[in-house]
């Protein structure tokens, strides 16, 4: 990436926290401060992100440094990012000493009571990006959700400005937290369509399904907000109309519970559950898979279509969300109805159908990414709220 | 920094009787704690209290106690810019969090009290691990660490393996407890290191 010159008065110092930053992922959270805080640093900024680490590391990649800490033992995760917090809050007063940090950008609740406190002890403003809520994912039951919920209340309260990453979910949060429209901002997310370009992996096709088989794609965790039981529910009738297809289930979570829910179905010869995947053969698998599938109930930005979209394959989605957003029906994939076995099924046999007609939809969707999904542009945004936070903090 | 300042409880008894002796010697105290509404107060000549609110309830003491420490950090910070201050004296493992952070931001000196540990009380909740730990930052981070009783002091020899030289044993149901504090934070001031052994851990000129 080119780095770019900024004068003194528009280069910016940005602390950045988020729990996940690869080489650790669980979801995408680690990606998209990835992709963001590179895309800063090569337009001239200081950034700086504070993560979790097994261990205390200080390092630099591409002009972005990365600081973890570790966290201890807790018992439960809301305990666990308290501790976490903690240690970035100690390791972001001692890189504050080296200069002082215009932004604290915080990523999700679990890095809320760090970018809060830093806020508070350093005196700067917290940005706060929203990525899903807890009522989405799981619903509010109990004290645990609660918690979360408070938490995720307490950093838009908090922050000086909001970012939320796709426009149902701007309303959604707008709306849950009662946040004041001044204050929130919709950017979506991006896709980095070079890794897709230059990607070196390469995995076998014939390791995942038959040359005759069609291969549908499902990335994402196993859990039920990503509706991977309508999937397998809508499997059969698929295999109906094209016996000749195999689906490629690819990610973590409740993947015994899944698989056994395959068999029962009586499917479990038609799906491969690949478990984790690093994000090299993700992509290798993308670029060869005929469709992409993301039957999601709850999904803020839906960034598995856009990765597809980047590999030139169409996706069938749940209208959902980010989704409705990520996908144009009938010109880059094919919107099904959200938690609808029978809606899902009709639309990837009809996609199936007709072999050219969804290779369109592939180079379509690649061309709606390259467009507007740019992280280039995602960051000149991001820059202009945290412009306005500073603005808004003097 | 104190959890709160009530009427008839150990620390704030504790607290407010320290607070008293240090302004009748001519010393400004300010006192930050929590409070559930906002308070600027005067407990006497040259003493400010300040108290913070805390809107979220939070599912357990560790997990509300993480996030009302921000708004310590806040306050201390706001006072630490507005006046001052040489020394920051923290009281258990709840004050943990700002007052190793305030003493990081502004290089003073930490002083603390351990009332009690969370091994005395028993650890019988699901948190107790880590606020245990917490004990242990918060004592690694201080410079001196005071205890009020012998239960305590074996606590902290043996179960959070604190070294002899950093525990300050001092029972405040004496007479002249405050003096003995006093002295240490005189010693912190001129430069000492740790409570005792000072000709060893003083700071190289």
């Amino acid at each position: 990436m080119e780095k770019s010159h900024l004068s003194k008065d528009e280069r910016m110092r940005i602390l950045m926290a988020t729990w996940e930053f690869p080489p650790f992922k669980v979801g995408g959270i680690a990606s998209h401060c990835y992709d963001l805080s590179r895309m800063l640093a090569s337009k001239g900024h200081d950034v700086h992100i504070l993560t979790y680490g097994d261990k205390r590391s200080d390092e630099s990649e591409e002009g972005v440094s990365i600081h973890r800490v570790p966290s201890t033992y807790a018992p439960d995760t809301i305990s666990w990012s308290m501790f976490l917090s903690h240690q970035m809050e100690k390791k972001a007063i001692e890189l504050n000493k080296e200069e002082r940090f215009d932004v604290v950008h915080a990523h999700d609740w679990m890095t809320v009571p760090a970018g809060v406190g830093i806020k508070k002890l350093l005196d700067i403003p917290m940005i706060f990006t929203l990525h899903s809520t807890e009522k989405g994912r799981s619903g509010i039951h109990d004290s645990y959700t609660k918690m979360i919920n408070d938490l995720e209340w307490y950093g838009t309260y908090e922050a000086k400005q909001i970012i939320t990453v796709g426009q149902d979910f701007y309303n959604e949060v707008k709306s849950l937290f009662n946040v004041p429209d001044e204050k929130i901002h919709y950017i979506r997310n991006g896709v980095d369509i070079s890794k897709f370009d230059t990607n070196k992996a390469d995995v076998e096709r014939s390791d995942y399904a038959s040359d005759w088989e069609k291969l549908i794609l499902f990335v994402g965790r196993l859990s039920h907000q990503k509706g991977i039981e309508y999937l397998l529910g809508a499997i059969p009738g698929v295999l109906n109309q094209h016996p000749d297809t195999k689906f490629v289930i690819a990610g973590g979570g409740a993947l015994e519970h899944y698989k056994s829910m395959a068999y029962r179905i009586g499917i479990g010869h038609k799906t491969y559950f690949t478990g984790y995947l690093p994000e090299d053969s993700l992509i290798s698998l993308f670029k060869k898979a005929d469709l992409t599938v993301a039957p999601s109930i709850y999904e803020p930005f839906g960034i598995v279509a856009l990765e597809s979209a980047a590999a030139r394959t169409a996706t069938v989605g749940s209208y959902v969300g980010g989704l409705k957003e990520t996908i144009i029906h009938e010109n880059t994939g094919l919107h099904s109805y959200p938690a609808h076995i029978q809606s899902l099924c009709d639309q990837i046999n009809r996609s199936l159908w007709d072999d050219d007609w969804r290779k369109w939809m592939g180079s379509n969707a690649r061309r709606m990414v390259q467009e507007n999904y740019t992280w280039d542009k995602i960051a000149r945004w991001t820059t202009g709220v945290y412009g306005k936070a500073m603005e808004l903090w003097d | 920094m104190s959890r709160e300042l009530t009427e008839k409880e150990s620390v704030s008894e504790y607290v407010k009787s320290l607070a008293l002796f240090l302004a009748g010697k001519g010393i400004e105290v300010h006192i930050v704690c929590f409070s559930s509404s906002p308070e600027e107060a005067k407990l006497g000549e040259r003493i400010h209290v300040h108290k913070v609110p805390f809107i979220i309830h939070g599912d357990s003491l560790f997990n509300w106690s993480m996030l009302m420490n921000n708004e310590l950090k806040r306050k201390s910070r706001e006072i630490f810019e507005w006046k001052g201050f040489d020394i920051i004296h923290g009281n258990d493992w709840i004050t943990s969090t700002s007052a190793i952070s305030l003493a990081k931001f502004t290089e003073k000196p930490l002083v603390v009290t351990i009332h009690s540990t969370e091994k005395e009380r028993g650890f019988g909740t699901k948190h107790s691990s880590l606020i245990s730990d917490m004990e242990w930052w918060l004592t690694y981070e201080a410079g001196c660490v005071l205890s009020n009783n012998e239960g305590t002091y074996s606590s902290l020899r043996n179960d959070l393996q604190l070294p002899e030289e950093k525990i300050k044993l001092i029972n405040p149901l004496q007479k002249g407890w405050q003096n003995e504090v006093l002295d240490i934070y005189q010693k912190f001031q001129n430069g000492m290191m740790t409570c005792f052994n000072g000709e060893k851990s003083s700071i190289e000129g």
